[in-house]
């Protein structure tokens, strides 16, 4: 019989002892607090902190890359007390564009950029020290969508680059696009405006304020970087005035004082005393 | 070592010695191999110790034991790791290894069909409560036993008159 056959078989089936001791023994512990896992438990395990270190890469990528454009977004939240301060500011070394309490924002937007761009102390490679503007007045990619690639790539090729370094760096890059290619604010509003854009991209509106509100004296100061100096209507980057500056000794000394105190904040006392204060130390003798 | 309270006394040691073997032959028909078959019967104890208190009696534990078997060599059986798992080699040391193809037959059936046809013909559960552990209904349980009958009678070729 089919049924009695199959019985017998399954009585010779039986768990070990050194199963059942085994599984005793992962009981007690299990009772005892010790921490045991099956293998589904480990494998989930494993699973989950694979996850979490794909998506902490995943979000250190994403910083690195679209940070910058973020904290420009949040430039362009806070743009009013900004740009009231550019507009009011006297012609004196005390218009150091990051000095008060209003340009803390941009203070903590234009650190950013350099933090993911030039900041050598988050693994950037650039130099904080020579960039007269603020970065993102040095990328015109808006032009290039409002305009086409042809038209600006003319323009650049054909104006831009024949202009002395002294007429590129008289005011933001994208200044001078925009003025040039006569592109409209109602246009670059719109290009913000498009969804399909990446937010990052956008051009903040304290910097449209500055380009097309201002007078080109306010313009320039209020897109001043914050490790340059804006005086008399002139932006000096400090690789300038450690070479050579005619500027009175009180704006330099207190410039570069302000200088010391934003670097060490930006870098660390290490990297600041590895590769600027030497130059720091120049600008005060 | 601290033992786990039961009703009536009862340890844990005590349930692993008294359903110990049918909790490894029901993981071995359903898993079809002894390494996943040991995995699952510390599966279940494991499970067990954590919900002794709530068991109320002797029947009672027993129905929950073949459904922890069951649930736990399902969960073992969807993981990616065993879907690849080949079938049961033949190493069991059966008393009577003349009748063994008898026992390979069943373990060659559909999961569902050999699940059935072990709690009907060796645990000797009722229909209805085959129903209640696989949470099927008695209809389906019914249909089961029938396929798999039939598909042993073909495997068997006529060694039995009836199954």
């Amino acid at each position: 019989m089919f049924k009695e056959d199959y019985t017998a078989l399954n009585q010779s089936i039986k768990a070990t002892d050194e199963l059942k001791a085994k599984t005793l023994k992962k009981v007690y512990e299990k009772e005892n607090n010790k921490f045991t896992f099956s293998k589904p438990v480990v494998l989930r395990f494993a699973a989950a902190a694979a996850c979490v270190v794909v998506v902490f890469s995943a979000a250190v990528f994403w910083k690195a890359t679209f940070g910058m454009k973020k904290d420009s977004e949040m430039l362009m939240d806070n743009a009013a007390p900004q740009t009231n301060e550019a507009a009011d500011g006297a012609k004196s070394a005390d218009s150091y564009v990051c000095e008060g309490a209003e340009d803390c924002v941009e203070e903590k937007a234009v650190s950013s950029f350099f933090n993911v761009e030039n900041n050598p102390s988050k693994g950037g490679d650039g130099d904080l020290l020579s960039r007269k503007y603020l970065n993102v007045t040095y990328d015109i990619y808006c032009c290039n969508v409002i305009l086409g690639d042809e038209a600006v790539d003319k323009w650049v090729n054909g104006v831009y680059l024949e202009k002395s370094e002294a007429e590129r760096e008289a005011s933001p890059t994208l200044y001078q696009a925009v003025t040039e290619l006569h592109i409209e604010r109602s246009q670059i509003e719109a290009y913000n405006s498009d969804e399909s854009l990446n937010k990052g991209l956008a051009i903040p509106k304290v910097i449209l304020d500055a380009i097309y509100d201002m007078d080109f004296d306010e313009m320039k100061e209020a897109l001043t970087n914050p490790f340059a100096l804006y005086y008399d209507g002139e932006v000096y980057t400090a690789r300038e005035l450690s070479e050579q500056n005619d500027l009175p000794p009180e704006v330099v000394e207190e410039y570069s004082s302000r200088l010391q105190d934003r670097l060490i904040k930006e870098v660390g006392q290490k990297l600041y005393d590895k590769d600027y204060r030497v130059s720091v130390d120049g600008l005060k003798k | 070592m601290t033992k786990q309270s039961f009703p009536g006394n009862d340890c844990i040691e005590d349930i692993i010695e008294r359903y110990g073997d049918m909790v490894f032959r029901l993981s071995l028909a359903r898993t079809r191999s002894k390494p996943d078959a040991e995995d699952v019967f510390q599966d279940v104890f494991l499970r067990l110790m954590k919900n002794l208190h709530k068991i109320q009696s002797e029947e009672h534990l027993k129905a929950w034991l073949i459904r922890a078997t069951i649930n736990c060599s399902t969960s073992l059986l969807t993981s990616s790791w065993v879907k690849t798992t080949e079938a049961l080699s033949e190493d069991i040391p059966f008393e009577d290894s003349e009748k063994s193809f008898v026992y390979y037959a069943v373990m060659e059936l559909p999961k569902k069909y050999r699940t059935a046809i072990h709690l009907f013909y060796f645990e000797g559960l009722s229909i209805k409560e085959i129903a209640e552990v696989c949470s099927a209904s008695e209809s389906a349980v019914k249909s089961w036993l029938n396929r798999g009958r039939n598909m042993l009678k073909t495997k068997l070729k006529g060694e039995y008159d009836y199954v």
